[in-house]
């Protein structure tokens, strides 16, 4: 037995210094990618939805076109990925829709990433209804009215209320809050990704059934599938500021950028062209849905994009 | 049984690239199967390949374009599982006279092929012979979310039933959990892993069912629970019916094992979007995830058992007179019961294994907890539910586990 210990526990370190102990110094442990030699070389994060990637796609497309470089992208979550940008694995976010918290610790604390500038696009989460149901029943467009159509909006999934469909849990949600704090009659039915969420909605649009849903624009599925915006009680600075006691509408969020502050330094032309990348919401959704609708690869659309919008993007340029 | 060996090998292949590394070790331990390879989880933190695509491909929901990245993860994990199966079978015999010399001169020839076609410039699959899949798959799903999702005459559609599954088996199941006082499931679990099992082993299942509760997760885990106990019966009915007919049939195996192939090792993202669209957001879904998942083991194990009852017996029975039913109930399954329990067993443990997979479907509970804390960074949600998931599993394996009480009798 005694014998045996030995060798066990000699495994044991030397497993705790391969995982454990290399683990101790992450956070200065580039990626074999990420401003490798001669740092002509970009990583960029990008995150699931198809606007991201059309971000993405087209940044990616001028880099290696227009200024040579060789660009990596990594599928990462929205808080892992503000984890990856600090510690340099990820030169640049390109599409953030507020993190407070990362926002104070890395770029006000520890100045390890810096705001890259304006996106462009204003974002805004909301709850949505389908357009043909809002024609039908326009008063469904104020939040006081949602009561009276909870029946209709009844699932297996809701027991016995109206259903409130939300989606990825990576995204920023109230709506637990809301539907205590506003006495509504529903029940909140986490889809759980975001692919689930929209195959659900084409299913209800298939078939012009009512549908509640948490949404959010700019996204491709609008173009698809109409919908209009339920009234929540209107936005005021600070309102969400304690997330049990949330009775108030989403913000319009003016979308930034994010770049690793070294490579914001050090990154030259590359870091350059990020930080001026700026474009509308009918930009990104043109790209969104050559994407999502006719299934091009990301590259093909920001080719075609590119193609035909160079006044747009010459500006960027260094 | 070279399959299930074969498929965690896969898994290793997965994410050796920069961030997706560590979360790949993580989910292998986890002895999950191939999500690793599959482009689950990991793939949110960056874990690259073939299951980037899968996973980029979901955003735009398009299953063809997913699909096309899942074939050729089914196809590495059949090579692997055909090429150390057959390496498996032939280690008893003596190798034939010339093979090795054989063997090396293939080797030496595929090498020289490889050199010329490097120094020829020829690296790239030619692009002539690609077939695009996408297209063709993703109008095939069309139409059939289109046609079998509801208004199917007489038997309704797909979104009916599981409304009705979820109506009339899961909320039942899981009111009835959560209406039972939380020492009585505690009494229930400890007596069922008793008859079962040893005293060890219902200790070990009330502990793992306790500490449920300690870690204040009580709710969502029976919730769970519910989910996993549906999903199992499910697949134990079919997964045995399937199991009886392959083994009972050379044939019926054969066009069976690449059917189960492909059940084990296509990414659950690939299936998933169309199963969302066949049954709606939900538990129903996941339930449906679940038993895809766990099918082939259960189906495997139980036409393994019993194909290996002593053929003895099998004609003895044969010489009084028995018919094919008569074998099967009186003489085969009696014989094959450790391998049924078995197959109960895994099924169970392999049920759990996706329910991570089911929160991404609407399965809630402690799923969507570990998607939430995953997605969130917070470890506070996603470990809990983890350790809850944990013990969910040691209790359910434990009651399903006959190993000791088996050994002890037959001594």
């Amino acid at each position: 037995m005694r014998i045996r210990t030995i060798p066990a526990v000699a495994a044991g370190c030397a497993l705790a210094l391969l995982t454990g102990c290399g683990a101790a110094d992450m956070t200065k442990q580039a990626s074999p990618f990420a401003n490798a030699r001669g740092a002509r070389t970009v990583t960029l994060s990008v995150q699931s939805w198809v606007g991201a990637q059309a971000n993405v796609a087209v940044a990616q497309y001028l880099l290696e076109h227009e200024l040579g470089y060789r660009v990596d992208t990594v599928q990462v979550d929205e808080v892992p990925a503000w984890d990856a940008l600090s510690q340099g694995r990820v030169d640049a976010i390109l599409e953030d829709w507020g993190h407070p918290e990362q926002e104070q610790r890395y770029v006000q604390d520890k100045k390890t990433i810096v705001n890259g500038g304006d996106l462009g696009v204003t974002g805004h989460i909301g709850w949505f209804v389908p357009t043909y149901f809002a024609e039908r029943h326009p008063d469904v467009t104020d939040w006081k009215n949602l009561n009276k159509y909870a029946e209709q909006f009844r699932t297996p999934e809701s027991g016995g209320k109206g259903q409130l469909l939300d989606g990825s849990p990576s995204y920023v949600t109230n709506d637990k809050a809301l539907v205590k704090n506003l006495k509504l009659d529903y029940q909140v039915v986490f889809a759980g990704s975001e692919a689930a969420q929209i195959t659900q909605i084409q299913q209800f649009a298939k078939e012009k059934k009512p549908f509640l849903t948490y949404w959010y624009t700019p996204q491709w599925l609008s173009e698809q599938v109409p919908m209009t915006e339920v009234k929540l009680p209107p936005y005021e600075e600070g309102c969400d500021a304690d997330p049990e006691k949330v009775a108030c509408a989403y913000p319009h969020t003016p979308l930034q950028k994010y770049l690793n502050a070294d490579f914001a330094r050090d990154g030259g032309k590359a870091a350059e062209l990020l930080r001026n990348f700026e474009w509308t919401t009918e930009d990104q959704n043109e790209v969104s849905l050559m994407i999502a609708e006719q299934k091009l690869s990301p590259e093909e659309a920001a080719g075609k994009w590119v193609d035909s919008h160079r006044s747009v993007w010459e500006k960027w340029l260094p | 049984m070279p399959v299930l060996l074969s498929l965690t090998h896969v898994q290793g292949l997965a994410g050796r690239r920069g961030l997706g590394r560590q979360d790949c070790q993580v989910e292998a331990a986890h002895q999950a199967g191939p999500q690793c390879l599959v482009g689950g989880e990991p793939l949110r933190h960056g874990a690259g390949g073939l299951g980037d695509r899968v996973y980029q491909a979901l955003a735009s929901v398009d299953v063809g374009a997913a699909l096309a990245a899942g074939i050729p993860i089914v196809l590495l994990a059949v090579v692997l599982d055909r090429v150390t199966g057959a390496a498996g079978a032939r280690l008893g015999e003596a190798p034939a006279p010339n093979a090795r010399a054989l063997g090396a001169y293939a080797l030496i020839a595929a090498v020289a092929v490889a050199v010329a076609g490097r120094l020829a410039g020829r690296l790239e699959w030619p692009e002539s012979w690609v077939v695009g899949i996408a297209e063709p798959v993703n109008r095939a799903v069309d139409w059939m979310t289109a046609h079998l999702y509801s208004g199917v005459p007489v038997v309704g559609g797909t979104a009916d039933w599981a409304g009705r599954f979820t109506t009339w088996v899961l909320d039942p199941l899981r009111d009835g959990l959560l209406w039972l006082p939380w020492w009585a499931v505690l009494l229930v679990v400890a007596a069922l892993a008793w008859l079962i099992g040893t005293w060890g082993t219902a200790l070990t299942a009330v502990l793992a069912m306790a500490a449920i509760g300690v870690l204040g997760v009580w709710k969502p885990s029976l919730d769970t629970l519910s989910q996993v106990l549906a999903a199992v019966a499910v697949a134990l009915v079919v997964g045995f019916a399937t199991g009886i007919a392959a083994a009972r049939s050379d044939r019926v195996e054969r066009w069976l094992r690449p059917v189960l192939d492909v059940f084990q090792t296509m990414p659950q993202f690939v299936y998933l979007i169309p199963v969302v669209a066949l049954f709606g957001v939900g538990r129903a879904p996941a339930v449906a995830a679940a038993v895809v998942y766990a099918l082939p083991a259960v189906v495997r194990i139980t036409a393994q058992g019993l194909r290996q009852v002593d053929p003895a017996a099998l004609e003895s029975a044969r010489s009084l007179g028995a018919t094919g039913a008569q074998q099967l109930r009186q003489v085969q399954l009696p014989l094959a019961r450790p391998a049924l329990l078995l197959a109960v067993n895994q099924g169970v443990v392999l049920v759990l294994a996706v329910v991570v997979i089911g929160g991404l479907v609407g399965g809630g509970a402690l799923g969507y907890d570990v998607v939430f804390g995953l997605a969130q960074g917070d470890l506070a949600t996603g470990l809990v539910a983890g350790a809850a998931i944990v013990c969910l599993g040691l209790m359910l394996d434990r009651v399903t586990q006959p190993t000791g009480r088996r050994a002890r009798k037959g001594a």
